[in-house]
């Protein structure tokens, strides 16, 4: 009976009936477009550096034994099985460009740090439909619908996390001074790894692999 | 041979005078007044000069709707629209920016998608009557398109959408099978330019779109 009485609608509701479908089929194609991506194809590494600086002049490194976490403004140094992977394979890619590493304490050309970047973001946003509500005088969705009486909050927090693995190069060789009397360091070079969580050795070593093939200017003169 | 050709000859009058009489006497609705034509094809889009800089790939996702009011002087005017929906998988490649003395290098593997929402108003012009079994026509279509460029690097995505005027000539075929007939089937080629240039995409994105599907004309 109900199909029946669609049928007589008219050629009107056939056409809104197809953009619909059309509309909807939209939202589907673009959404869908990176589901089937694998594990290998996910990550993204950035690399940046600057290029009038001569990689060449630096001869050693100073790299900590540990990784720092950086959670917001705050800092602090970890030491687990992912982190400790970290520091070998950037060391070994190091030393394999030409690059020595200086025991703790010795004075180097570059200084080299490992970070987990943990940062958290709180963000505030508004309800629209609440301010309509109380202004037509409603009170909200329950006085419409019977919801028993509840409101939507006129605003609301949501937070987003940005989580990834940063190393970062300093020049530890020509930092000039400050008028204040301070010493200043440039950072001449930084690598993330995005998209991905690393969990495992074995992506620790891929990623530092990947990075390390994607910044050839990293080479000591010999 | 003197019979045949006389047969012959008597069929071409016959045929001729029946043809006269249709015409003044049997007139078809269909050119009396203006009828309406509505068409849903499926097609496949081929891109052409700077839309190859971003994807380079025949699209096999594009439908289109139509809907015409045909004018009793062989010409009509429509409303076009549909959706088109093209996507390219690029293997992992090192992408390079340069800004002053900062080099950017972005490792990754890129997913280009690029989805089109046509709103046009057509003019075509048909090489036979209204009421015809078999009608060539020729169209010219302006207006604009809702565009959707997102180009994922890795997850991350590099959108950009807009609403941008759009041109789009096409050459076409409707048969109906027999005159007078309303539903039919069409073919057409559509040429479509969107002034629509983000990064990669470049020369207002050309394509050409071959599609094939239902058409119904009535009153």
């Amino acid at each position: 009976m109900n199909l029946l009485h669609h049928l007589r609608l008219g050629k009107g509701s056939l056409w809104a009936i197809l953009l619909l479908t059309l509309g909807g089929a939209l939202t589907a194609c673009r959404e869908n477009a990176i589901n089937d991506l694998s594990p290998t194809d996910t990550p993204v590494y950035i690399t940046n550096y600057d290029r009038s600086v001569n990689f060449g002049q630096y001869k050693t490194f100073s790299l900590p034994d540990s990784v720092i976490i950086q959670s917001n403004d705050s800092y602090a140094a970890v030491k687990n099985s992912i982190s400790d992977r970290f520091v070998t394979n950037v060391a070994a890619a190091l030393t394999a460009k030409g690059f020595q590493r200086v025991t703790k304490g010795q004075t180097a050309d570059l200084g080299v740090a490992i970070i987990r970047v943990n940062n958290l973001y709180t963000g505030i946003a508004s309800n629209p439909y609440s301010y309509y509500s109380n202004y037509w005088g409603y009170g909200g969705l329950g006085g419409l619908g019977g919801l028993g009486g509840y409101y939507y909050p006129s605003y609301y927090t949501y937070q987003v996390t940005d989580q990834y693995w940063e190393i970062q190069m300093v020049d530890l060789k020509n930092n000039p001074a400050t008028g204040s009397g301070q010493q200043q360091v440039n950072v001449i070079y930084d690598a993330t790894i995005r998209g991905t969580d690393i969990t495992d050795t074995q992506s620790v070593d891929t990623a530092v692999t990947a990075i390390f093939n994607q910044s050839s200017y990293l080479q000591a003169t010999r | 041979m003197k019979r045949i050709t006389a047969i012959i000859a008597l069929l071409c009058l016959t045929t001729a005078a029946w043809a006269q009489y249709r015409n003044e006497y049997e007139s078809s609705i269909y050119d009396r007044y203006v009828t309406f034509n509505v068409s849903a094809r499926y097609g496949l889009s081929l891109p052409m000069g700077g839309q190859k800089g971003y994807i380079d790939k025949v699209s096999p996702t594009n439908f289109a709707l139509e809907g015409e009011w045909l004018f009793p002087k062989q010409f009509s005017i429509g409303l076009k629209t549909g959706y088109q929906y093209t996507k390219q998988r690029l293997g992992r490649q090192l992408y390079t920016y340069i800004d002053g003395n900062s080099v950017q290098d972005i490792s990754s593997v890129q997913t280009r998608t690029l989805s089109v929402i046509p709103a046009m108003v057509s003019l075509s012009y048909y090489f036979a009557d209204n009421a015809a079994a078999i009608r060539p026509y020729v169209q010219f279509a302006g207006g604009g398109a809702y565009v959707d460029y997102t180009n994922y690097f890795g997850p991350f995505a590099d959108q950009k959408t807009g609403f941008k005027g759009a041109i789009a000539p096409a050459v076409g075929l409707k048969y109906y099978g027999r005159r007078e007939q309303g539903l039919g089937a069409e073919i057409q080629a559509q040429y479509q330019n969107i002034f629509f240039n983000y990064d990669l995409l470049k020369g207002s994105s050309p394509s050409l779109m071959l599609s094939a599907g239902i058409t119904y004309r009535f009153y």
